[in-house]
């Protein structure tokens, strides 16, 4: 059934191309990718990785000091930008705090403080330092946690652990929350974080590519794993509030293996085509799609598949993972966040890096960004376990 | 008030092999006697998917084909969610460990079955059910949030939802008092809809309440309290009881999740 009306109020994004929306736009607009060289921690790995600049200075309220990891940092740098935390005081404000949800994806959470505190465990008796705190840092709850104390919302909230659909997911979620009436506005959004468990964790599997990742490309040989956090303020649909809407989400399971997509993209086409249902569109209503687009051999041969099953000739498409590198649980958030900015800017984005698009792949994918006008938006997240979320994004409602 | 109809569930712990065992205790039909958990072995998974699967992921699989066998539904019918405080941090232990080791020789298994999503994984292959599932945590509050979760999904999507939560005591580098100290995971199967073989309705309601409700069954406190997950055992004593009766679940904060039990 199609979802009332849902608002996106007010949104930010932090990765490697800077703090902010306006960072990661401008280096869409620019050309300018966030990927470097891997010198993350001391993972020794040939590969290219989208780190964010001054995550390590962040300092996290006295108050707060127990959540204290690179995720939670990550988390709060993000929120101070875009005046987010403003928008969010007046949401407490209207509503009252017991009336907004939180609802945040991530995929290894702050598993670096565990990571950290193994390399000094005590040698005799194995036990951890006294610093490290499970449940404040590692535990996939302790992200949320720390932002309902930090903005005091106290309404339904759970974290979604999805593998790399995570933070699509919480608006579906939210969506629903919001339509049962167990909240009146929700916090949705994600933070994924460097770790050496996810860059050795993919290099073990052969994911990662020695070079910057390349979408769509007939040479494409993995990923560049990035590292970002965004928020979106969702209520229901005020006519006339001049927000982008959230039309439509589509949610599936491949039922295929954990690690490798359906090779015939079955989920994938699913997810896209329930997202089109709920929204109450045709394919032919879709003005931009935001990839998936990870640059691994099976994801792009994979998301093809289901493209063409359900568009046939699909219309402007393009990754952008060649600029923030792939950001795992919180990618579903930042591409949610550059979807509405396409229909803000009526832009579609390019896909960096690409320079051959593999000829087996649907043609036309966009390289170059360009302006057309962009009135709705599907943006694609797909995660290990066969985890699927196609979100679409519309322009206000007159 | 949010009304769902249960269809089926199922339950493992220590010493409760399954819903009948656990209902003959809560109704005093035998003494409760804690015996290690046995190995159960997923023969739905394909022989080179199950031979990947952790003890984590073995739980999860135990209680939700207990619940699966129990319901007249079809395996690829059903929308999951799996809810869960620890994760599995036997592969945390793992991972951080060889992190430590000069080569970092990451086991690539080790790293697929490390989402958090692995038994909804693991469950959507051996059932081949394309419909969605969603893993999810909140802290202490996980089994209320994934049945608030559960509840909402039926109501707004329109399909049967399978609610699936569990945790395994963690390696003792990774204990603390709050990680579960046993093994527990049960699984509830709902319904928009009543049918012939509904167990009962539960209408569900966040409140401001915390939860005051213990076991009347004392002898499985020690399971209540041994994890997270087991909360669980509040609203199963609900249906050994076979009497409209209500609990109240730990949720955030200082609210409760109310549940009216209204047998069919």
């Amino acid at each position: 059934m199609p979802i009332p009306g849902i608002t996106i109020n007010a949104r930010t994004i932090t990765n490697s191309l800077g703090h902010g929306v306006a960072a990661t736009w401008s280096a869409l607009r620019d050309q300018r990718s966030g990927l470097r060289p891997c010198d993350f921690d001391t993972a020794g790995l040939d590969t290219w990785i989208g780190r964010v600049d001054g995550v390590e200075d962040v300092t996290l309220p006295a108050r707060l000091q127990r959540f204290d990891c690179r995720n939670s940092r990550l988390a709060l740098l993000t929120l101070e930008q875009d005046d987010f935390t403003a928008a969010a005081g007046e949401l407490r404000q209207q509503y009252g705090a017991a009336r907004i949800g939180v609802f945040l994806g991530t995929s290894t959470s702050g598993i670096q403080a565990t990571e950290l505190a193994y390399r000094s465990r005590d040698p005799n008796s194995g036990k951890l330092p006294a610093w490290f705190d499970l449940h404040n840092t590692h535990l996939i709850y302790s992200g949320v946690d720390f932002v309902r104390e930090l903005l005091d919302f106290r309404g339904p909230s759970l974290a979604i652990s999805t593998a790399c659909s995570s933070s699509a997911k919480v608006f579906a979620a939210a969506s629903r929350y919001l339509q049962a009436g167990l909240c009146d506005a929700a916090l949705v959004g994600g933070v994924d974080s460097l770790c050496l468990t996810t860059l050795h964790g993919f290099n073990a599997l052969q994911l990662v590519s020695s070079r910057p990742c390349r979408p769509w490309d007939r040479e494409r040989n993995g990923i560049n794993i990035g590292e970002a956090a965004g928020f979106a303020l969702l209520e229901r649909e005020h006519p006339g509030s001049g927000a982008i809407t959230l039309r439509g989400y589509g949610e599936s399971s491949d039922a295929h293996q954990i690690a490798t997509p359906h090779p015939e993209g079955r989920g994938a086409a699913l997810a896209m085509q329930r997202a089109l249902q709920r929204a109450g569109l045709g394919s032919g209503d879709i003005d931009y799609i935001n990839l998936h687009g990870t640059a691994t051999p099976s994801n792009d041969a994979s998301e093809n598949a289901a493209l063409q099953r359900v568009f046939g000739q699909p219309p402007a498409f393009s990754s952008t993972k060649g600029w923030t590198g792939h950001t795992l649980g919180a990618a579903g958030i930042t591409e949610a966040v550059i979807a509405c900015q396409a229909i803000v800017h009526d832009f579609v984005p390019g896909t960096l890096n690409t320079r051959q698009p593999d000829s087996s792949l649907s043609t036309g994918i966009v390289l170059q960004g360009r302006h057309q006008a962009v009135r709705t938006v599907l943006s694609n997240s797909f995660g290990f376990g066969g985890s699927n979320c196609s979100l679409i994004f519309g322009e206000p409602v007159k | 008030m949010n009304s769902v109809f249960l269809q089926s569930l199922g339950i493992v712990a220590p010493g409760l092999a399954d819903w009948p065992a656990c209902r003959d205790v809560m109704t005093r039909q035998r003494e409760y006697q804690p015996a290690p958990v046995v190995r159960f072995n997923p023969d739905t998974l394909p022989p080179n998917e199950r031979r990947r699967i952790t003890p984590t992921i073995r739980i999860a699989l135990q209680a939700a084909t207990e619940a699966l066998q129990g319901g007249a539904f079809a395996a690829d019918s059903m929308a999951t969610v799996f809810a869960t405080s620890n994760g599995d941090l036997d592969i945390s232990d793992r991972l951080c460990s060889t992190l430590t080791l000069p080569e970092r020789p990451v086991s690539p298994v080790d790293f697929h079955n490390s989402v958090h999503n692995a038994p909804a994984g693991y469950w959507s292959i051996g059932c081949h059910c394309r419909l969605p599932s969603t893993s999810l945590s909140a802290g202490d509050a996980s089994f209320a949030a994934g049945l608030l979760e559960s509840v909402t999904q039926v109501l707004c999507e329109n399909h049967p939802v399978m609610l699936v939560t569990y945790d395994q005591p963690p390696p003792p580098a990774l204990s603390t008092p709050q990680t579960a100290i046993i093994p527990f995971a049960a699984a509830l199967l709902f319904s928009q809809q009543q049918d012939d073989t509904s167990l009962a309705e539960l209408r569900v309601a966040l409140v401001d309440q915390t939860a005051s409700t213990c076991l009347q069954t004392t002898s499985l406190e020690a399971v209540r309290l041994g994890s997270p997950a087991a909360q669980a055992l509040l609203l199963l004593e609900l249906l050994a009881g076979g009497t409209p009766a209500h609990c109240v679940l730990p949720y955030l904060d200082t609210r409760g999740l109310l549940v009216d039990y209204v047998p069919c």
